[in-house]
This record gives C-alpha cells, structure tokens and sequence, in this order.
C-alpha cells in the first residue's frame, strides 16, 4: 500500500488535476442532454489464446445532476467466434457538489444492472457481463490542490445462482488523475493529455447462494495504470493497463490491456 | 359605444403607462462577463461554452480558459438574463463564481438602494458607479457569488428584503412599483 501512496503523492505534486478516470468513474454527471458514445475494449494477456471483451456504451445527461447509461457486452469467452454475453444499465446522481475555481467537491449515487446470456462464475467480480448483477455505490470526488482523488464504494450481487464460493463483494476504489499536456490551456481544440493511476480492491462477503460451499472472505487488489487523450475537447482515447498486485481470489486473469474510445455531443 | 370607449381609453392608458416604463428601462448592457467554478478540463469547459450559445440574447462568446472567464457579448436591443445564463451553467454541472455587466454608461446619476427597471425585472444599485465612463457591476445575489460572501452580505443588507426574497418590496427608497417582480443586486 505504501508505494501506491508514494505514486499518488509523486502524481500530485505536478500539474492541473483530471478526473475522468479510465477504471472507475468521477462524481460527476454528464451535462444535460450531452450524448456520449463509448466503446470500451478489454483484452486478457495471460490466458491461452486471445480473449476479448466488447462493451459498447450509450450515455445520456438526463438532467443537470443525473444521468442515465445503457451499455452491451461482446466478447469469445462464452461463445468461440464471438458472440453476445449481456447487456446492462446504470445510472448516477450527484447529491452534492461545491464548486470554486478550478476546484470541486462530489457526492454521487451509482447503480447498474446486468443481465448476463451467458454466465461464467468467478469469484473475482467485474461489472463486465459475466454474470447478471446488481450493484450500487456511492463516490466522492475532490481536486485537492493539484490532485483529483476520487474514492467509490461499490456493493455488488450476483443474481444467478452458482454452485461456487462467489457471491456478495465489497468493492472500493481509490483514483488519481494528473493533466500533462498542455501545461497552458488556450483553446478547445488543443489536444489534453492525462495519466491515471487508480488502485482496486474488493473482498468477497462470505455470503453465497450455496450453503455447503465453504464461506469465503477472499480478498483482491488490483492496481491500473492508464493514459487518455482528448481530442478537440469531444473525443477521447485512453490506454491503460490493470494487472493484479495482491489477494487470493479466484481470477480469470491478471492482468488485462484496455483500449477505449469515447465521443462526446453536447447539445 | 360606452363599451368600445373605455376599451380605447384603457388601451390608451396601458399604451403610456407601458411607454413611461420603457423610458426608465434605458439601461443598455453591451458584454458581460461570466466566471465559471469547478471547471477542470476543457471539455468541462466546452459544456459550458454549447450550454451559452444556445442562450438567445447571447450574439458571440469569447473564453478564457486558463480563467474559466466566458466573455458574451449581447445582441443589440436584448435583455441579459442573469438566471438564464445561470440555469445554463448549472445544467451543464458547475456553477457561477462571478457574473460582471458592463452597462453602456448614461447622462443620469445612479442612486444607491434604487430599483432600475431593466426588461422583465429590477437591478438594485449596492453601490454606484465609481466613474461616469464605465459602468461596470457584479451581481450580488445567492448562486452568484460565493456562499460565504452570500451569507455575510444577507446579514449586512438585513433592511432590505428584496436581498434575501430575491423580489421587489417596498423595502427599498425608490421602489414606486406596486407589481413585485424578480430583482437582482448590483455593486459597481
């Protein structure tokens, strides 16, 4: 845990702030009636054979503190060739928010459901299609100084039964954004480019939906490193990597490249 | 025929008395200047710039963003809306820091504590013009300036009502009008 505070202290003590983070999510909400367009791709790196996951997602700002998300999941992990696995909804709202200049403070509620065609079991939970799901969280999100940290903590339940150890989890995670490039901003259509840094954890609740499996309190961490591009001020590229760093829960994988491309309507 | 002549004479006097509040609403704004908080990206900052071009009286925008400063400059013979321009800032989800209107300046004297009809509502003058050749004023009311500015100047302005309803009253010296209707503070 120490060098993961030593990265976010090196991280804050340089530029402006950004927190449109790639592995979890800010506090804030997307402008009302915005439209965002996101293609969020996964693929797995220490598996035999190449293995990838599809999620496109449609964003709406449904008011000035709400907002409503519906999202797909595609991949070849339940079918060979490719194929459906789920698809999902989700929704934000801010409940608090205090603005000064070039600083904020956030409050907001998540929820998000999937239903999942396919499902795989796993201990390890991501809200990633491969179960069906409901989860809600709440996230705070604060530019102290030259720092955005954003902080979310997510309960999660499967809605499928399994005959496994999975079931509940505990999820939080704590994120960190810097702006590198530029160092000045004077127009919109200068290209910006942030770094994340963002630690993941979550631990299973001992519940499960089979009483004979063993209880398990299973923990995991994960650490994601990602960099992100913006465009014009509407399209954004990010590029990141998450790997697990501790705790033995049961994974598919441990370490996962993401490639993501997003578009942003403001109207 | 009785009928039809009092509706000419109401009609008439409607007329003039629509024409005298005219006169005093010769207040003109050329530019105003709008300072955004909890802007940190220039996407944040493109929401808000598309969230103020869609506001009618607005003809160009000019930003600052190192500043989050939107310079607007107001089409000819509209209204500035303070609460519009507000609402258009909130729904893109930040907020006002500073609103400041440069008024084009005029042959009369502002008097301190007036209602000046303005379009569909009132400015009420904190404190007046420095100089005669620039007027320019920060509006100071609740969600357009800081909370805590906003909570020290309810204290101080406690005699005027208008301050903390945000409407016309007769708290106020010139204040003729019998109509309550929406009045913004203004401290030049």
């Amino acid at each position: 845990m120490r060098w993961i505070t030593v990265l976010f202290l090196c991280i804050s003590s340089l530029g402006y702030a950004q927190e449109l983070f790639i592995f979890s999510e800010p506090a804030s909400t997307m402008p009302k009636n915005a439209i965002m367009f996101r293609m969020n791709s996964r693929h797995y790196a220490d598996r035999s054979g190449y293995y990838y996951k599809l999620n496109p997602e449609l964003g709406y700002g449904l008011a000035k503190n709400l907002m409503g998300h519906i999202d797909g999941y595609y991949s070849n992990w339940a079918l060979p060739g490719g194929g459906w696995d789920a698809v999902g909804i989700s929704g934000k709202y801010r409940v608090f928010s205090q603005d000064e200049l070039h600083r904020h403070k956030r409050l907001a509620l998540t929820g998000k459901l999937i239903y999942s065609f396919h499902p795989l079991p796993m201990q390890w939970m991501i809200e990633d299609g491969n179960t069906s799901m409901a989860s809600v969280g709440i996230i705070y999100t604060q530019l102290i100084h030259k720092l955005a940290l954003s902080g979310k903590i997510n309960y999660l339940k499967p809605l499928q039964e399994w005959n496994t150890s999975n079931g509940e989890v505990l999820q939080w995670q704590v994120s960190s954004g810097l702006l590198t490039f530029p160092l000045e901003y004077k127009n919109y259509k200068q290209i910006n480019i942030n770094m994340y840094a963002e630690y993941l954890g979550q631990q299973n609740l001992g519940l499960t939906y089979d009483i004979d499996a063993p209880v398990s309190h299973a923990i995991n961490h994960d650490l994601g490193l990602g960099i992100q591009f913006i465009m014009a001020s509407r399209f954004t590229t990010e590029l990141a990597y998450r790997m697990n760093v501790g705790g033995n829960m049961e994974r598919m994988t441990n370490s996962m490249y993401y490639f993501n491309i997003e578009y942003m309507l403001f109207r | 025929m009785k009928t039809l002549f009092l509706i000419l004479i109401s009609f008439l006097s409607f007329h003039t008395g629509l024409k005298a509040q005219q006169t005093t609403s010769a207040l003109t704004v050329q530019k105003a200047e709008l300072q955004v908080n909890g802007l940190t990206c220039s996407m944040c900052n493109l929401s808000v710039y598309k969230a103020l071009q869609k506001v009618s009286f607005v003809d160009s925008i000019k930003t600052q963003l190192n500043s989050s400063v939107y310079t607007l400059t107001i089409k000819p013979g509209a209204y500035i809306d303070p609460s519009g321009l507000r609402k258009q800032v909130e729904d893109a989800g930040f907020s006002v820091g500073a609103l400041r209107i440069f008024f084009q300046p005029m042959d009369i004297a502002l008097v301190k504590d007036e209602h000046v009809s303005y379009g569909n509502f009132y400015f009420h003058v904190l404190k007046t013009p420095a100089s005669k050749e620039s007027w320019i004023a920060e509006i100071k009311d609740k969600k357009f300036i800081s909370q805590k500015e906003y909570n020290r100047l309810r204290k101080d302005l406690s005699q005027h009502h208008c301050y903390e309803s945000g409407m016309t009253s007769a708290c106020c010296t010139q204040d003729a009008n019998k109509e309550s209707k929406q009045v913004y503070h203004l401290s030049f």
